[in-house]
């Protein structure tokens, strides 16, 4: 090791010991709640219209005595249950983390994926694939496949404009980024509404449902897509957690420090766009997670990434897997939206951080 | 070595800054003076890199910043900015972590040139706080531990330049004295300070050296007693006064005429 100033041994123990209780207390949190993330989930597959009992189920399943009941008990379990559950995990995570990263790149706590057009353009092309496929008498069998890849390509259309809105000569502007979000949207949303118009009482039903989220018949074809897709996004994103922690300070504090802003930006958005068209494309809109989620992080955690992505992916599937078991038990054998229930949840959330600012503003 | 080489800057296809000749010691001190929108800030933005020059070159120890790699030019410069508001709260530890980001350094290595600046700049007492909860003058020797953290390495500060943009004009008198002291320690050191000031008379007491800009160009550059003269003040700043040297003071003031004098 190169030779260096030893410095006042009193400081360096305090700075030690400061370290070291900053990082003990979060890797905890952490650890719980990556604990948390199995257990909830195995909570969540037992849930339903029908009731399933995991470990029983197996233990048949294992001694090769499975009878009728437990055959059907097997067949919703693994068909049914386990890749709706394991969905969840997945795309409550990649909402989460893609809110975390946008908040970060936008440096404001209230910005969330959807600012970039993501989630209404999805909306709007999955809207116009139930309207088309209505008119036209497309079969139900090959709605279920157009239907999610109109949904990406929407989602992904109108990410592509609104970057293209915020480019600049210098790389990505963050204003210019909220402001050509809120016009895609204002515009994604007017043509959702005219097709609301022009839809009959069926498709005006699915384009609602749609809207609001829904993990019902989800398939392990669509799992597995969506974990091939979202795997390399997360990595890419926990690999930069540096960057994206120093980009906090401001653009031009980050370079001062060496960070390539503009490439990690882009990349960042690009990350983001894809993995939330990726997450609402086969299970339409589930709101707030992206906002509320890295907020309660930040919270407890802190604004460092190093800890706030983990965190965020952890939370981000709890929140998503408990609020789709209460969607299908709630009012069971139907089932609610699940963006219902994650508005529920995020909507007093947002109230309560809305409160706190006012009485921080009136007290400065 | 700081050295700047006929340095013009252009913003939005008009010439803001012309032809720029300076340097500067490890050491030494400069500060930028002129009046508002004299260039200084775009000057001091074309040398942190954040602006690619039209004409000439910067170079920092040998090599022109503007061929260097970022990380490598982030360990030898650091910038402090005016303060910004604060978008996201962290501890002070942690904020001051983040500046050993450019080296890649084993985790106790950081500890250890931590623990030398905040023993150097008495911040023992801070490390748990929320940024949020520190005033003007805390903050501010946050912001300079920070960039003093970013150039620390097993050489010191020895050669290293900071950039400073109005570093003290949020501060009282009390702590703006405190201020130029820990900016002296660090010159002591061997570190290079580059500073935009608006008030001249504390240019003149506590840096070492002057580059006077008028409309974008250098009217002059040099040491302080050569530099800071009625004339050169007169005509970079258009107002009527004089500059003194008091008695018991190493250092000149510029005093202008009393306003009813003016109007008389």
């Amino acid at each position: 090791m190169a030779r260096v100033v030893i410095p006042c041994a009193q400081s360096y123990e305090r700075v030690k010991r400061a370290l070291s209780n900053l990082h003990t207390k979060r890797q905890r949190i952490i650890l719980l709640l990556t604990s948390l993330v199995p257990a909830i989930a195995l909570w969540s597959v037992q849930q339903g219209a029908m009731p399933v009992d995991v470990i029983d189920v197996f233990k048949h399943w294992y001694s090769n005595s499975l009878n009728a009941e437990y055959a059907m008990h097997w067949l919703v379990l693994t068909e049914i249950r386990l890749p709706r559950v394991v969905l969840t995990v997945i795309t409550g995570s990649m909402l989460a983390v893609s809110g975390a990263v946008m908040q970060g790149l936008c440096r404001n706590p209230l910005a969330d994926p959807g600012l970039i057009g993501v989630s209404s353009g999805a909306a709007l092309f999955a809207a116009a694939a139930l309207l088309f496929g209505g008119w036209w008498n497309i079969p139900a069998s090959s709605l279920q496949v157009v239907q999610p890849l109109m949904a990406f390509g929407g989602a992904l259309i109108a990410s592509v404009i609104v970057f293209r809105l915020a480019r600049t000569s210098t790389g990505v502007n963050t204003l210019l980024l909220i402001l050509a979000g809120v016009a895609i949207n204002a515009l994604a949303g007017t043509l959702l509404g005219l097709i609301n118009a022009v839809a009959d009482d069926d498709t005006l039903r699915s384009i609602v449902f749609w809207t609001m989220g829904s993990y019902a018949s989800v398939t392990w074809l669509e799992v597995i897509i969506t974990a091939l897709v979202a795997a390399p996004i997360l990595a890419f994103f926990f690999s930069y957690h540096q960057s994206l922690t120093l980009m906090l300070g401001g653009d031009n504090e980050a370079r001062c420090l060496g960070v390539a802003v503009d490439k990690v930006k882009t990349l960042s958005l690009i990350g983001v766009a894809l993995g939330t068209a990726l997450a609402v494309c086969f299970t339409g809109i589930v709101g707030f997670v992206g906002l509320v989620v890295p907020h309660i992080c930040r919270l407890i955690l802190g604004p460092d990434y190093r800890y706030l992505l983990p965190a965020s992916a952890c939370l981000g599937a709890l929140l998503v897997v408990i609020a789709d078991a209460l969607a299908r038990t709630l009012v069971a054998p139907a089932e609610l939206p699940v963006g219902i229930i994650t508005s529920l949840i995020g909507v007093p959330f947002l109230l309560y951080l809305l409160a706190k600012q006012r009485t921080r503003v009136a007290h400065a | 070595m700081l050295e700047i080489y006929s340095l013009s800057i252009d913003v939005a296809d008009r010439r803001i800054v012309s032809t720029i000749n300076a340097s500067l010691a490890p050491g030494q001190s400069m500060a930028i003076l002129g009046a508002n929108g004299a260039g200084k800030s775009t000057l001091l933005s074309a040398l942190s890199k954040e602006r690619m020059p039209a004409k000439g070159s910067i170079v920092l120890k040998g090599k022109n910043i503007h061929g260097m790699p970022l990380r490598t030019l982030a360990t030898s410069r650091a910038v402090m900015q005016q303060q910004q508001p604060l978008s996201f709260d962290f501890t002070v530890l942690e904020y001051l972590l983040l500046a050993r980001a450019c080296h890649n350094e084993p985790k106790q290595q950081s500890m250890l040139f931590l623990s030398q600046v905040v023993s150097e700049l008495h911040l023992s007492d801070f490390l748990e706080c929320q940024l949020s909860r520190l005033s003007g003058g805390e903050r501010q020797r946050i912001e300079f531990a920070k960039v003093w953290l970013q150039v620390l390495d097993e050489n010191d500060v020895n050669g290293k330049l900071l950039l400073l943009d109005e570093p003290t004009s949020a501060l009282d008198i009390r702590q703006q004295r405190l201020f130029f002291k820990h900016l002296h320690r660090f010159c002591q050191r061997g570190g290079m300070v580059l500073t935009v000031l608006h008030d001249i008379n504390q240019a003149a007491q506590h840096m070492d050296h002057l580059l006077l800009l008028l409309k974008g160009n250098q009217l002059a550059c040099g040491p302080v007693a050569k530099v800071f003269t009625s004339s050169n003040i007169q005509r970079c700043f258009n107002v009527d006064g004089q500059v003194t040297w008091l008695s018991g003071h190493r250092f000149p003031q510029f005093f202008t005429h009393a306003i009813n004098q003016e109007i008389a």
